[in-house]
């Protein structure tokens, strides 16, 4: 007769006569148990950072202009918005690498011509574009929210082919 | 081990890479430049002057200001050829004296340039180059002397044109 009486106590106050979870059956209760605790397995670790956002405003273009009245074109501004979220002191990195050298037709300008400073510094750094090796920008630990105010610059010159010329570049941001 | 707890964690494994892809982003900065047809000349000093001499000693008299400098700067297409020529306006004048301008020679330095002679009708070769660029050199002028001339200050100007095409 003292075995059903303790019972009821370890359930508790709940006003389910089958205790907290009591609603859901046997079967959805295990299948959930799996992903449960691999959920809080990945937050205590640290593996999810995210989300990660990059907001970009503005473009770069580099007006023609007399190499001997102005020898370096610029500066042509753009902001950058960083964000990462996610569980405090995950380490983040935000790289920066050329798609291609500025292109008009046949005609080319190095993209490494193509430099920037930016603000602020730190955690951001000054640089050229490369084609070659993703540039880090910058790096972190989330959480962080920073807005860069970057400034473009390219040296002018009587060598260069008249032409439209146009290059992508990419930023990324990743909290691995 | 109970298959509802095996599947759970297959589902939960499933969703690990949905998660971690979520903490990367990317965007792409378009970057123009534009790069237009230029043409630049500079001729440093803008007057020259040839001082008398006697025709015995001193053939032909070099100007006082030689070398005068040159600089062709131009920005065409990378096959393009730019070209640099020179007219007389005239013969030199003092008055009604003159002293024909094809007597006035130059020589030159630099790579594009050529040497010549002066001439009141026809544009005269001063320098060509393919492409783009930035092109430095000198001209020293001279003009033949002789015992024929008048005395006088004889002047003229002498127009310079670089094309770029």
């Amino acid at each position: 007769m003292a075995n059903p009486l303790r019972t009821t106590s370890r359930r508790g106050p709940s006003p389910s006569p089958r205790g907290a979870g009591g609603g859901l059956s046997p079967v959805v209760r295990r299948t959930l148990v799996g992903p449960l605790a691999a959920a809080l397995v990945l937050l205590a670790s640290g593996a999810w950072a995210g989300p990660a956002r990059l907001t970009l405003s503005g473009g770069v273009t580099f007006p023609d202009a007399d190499p001997d009245a102005v020898p370096v074109i610029g500066p042509q501004v753009i902001t950058l918005g960083v964000q990462v979220l996610g569980p405090v002191g995950v380490p983040w990195t935000l790289t920066f690498i050329a798609n291609s050298d500025l292109q008009s037709g046949g005609n080319v300008i190095p993209i490494s011509n193509v430099s920037w400073t930016v603000t602020p510094n730190p955690p951001f750094r000054d640089g050229a574009l490369s084609t070659a090796t993703p540039i880090v920008l910058a790096t972190g630990v989330s959480h962080s929210r920073l807005l860069a105010t970057f400034n473009f610059y390219m040296p002018n010159s009587w060598n260069y082919v008249p032409g439209n010329y146009t290059a992508t570049a990419t930023f990324t941001l990743a909290a691995p | 081990m109970n298959r509802h707890l095996v599947l759970g964690t297959i589902l939960s494994l499933l969703a690990i890479p949905v998660l971690v892809h979520a903490a990367s982003d990317s965007q792409t900065l378009t970057i123009n430049a534009v790069v237009a047809n230029r043409a630049k000349l500079t001729i440093a000093p803008l007057t020259i002057n040839f001082p008398d001499a006697d025709p015995d000693v001193v053939n032909p008299i070099p100007a006082s200001e030689n070398a005068v400098t040159v600089s062709s700067r131009v920005r065409t297409g990378a096959a393009s050829v730019s070209t640099l020529t020179c007219l007389a306006n005239g013969d030199l004048l003092d008055g009604a004296n003159s002293i024909p301008v094809a007597n006035v020679t130059w020589t030159s330095t630099g790579g594009g340039y050529v040497n010549g002679t002066m001439n009141n009708s026809v544009s005269q070769a001063a320098g060509s180059w393919t492409g783009s660029g930035l092109n430095s050199g000198t001209f020293s002028y001279f003009l033949a002397n002789s015992w024929a001339y008048n005395i006088g200050n004889y002047t003229q100007t002498v127009l310079y044109t670089l094309t770029a095409p």
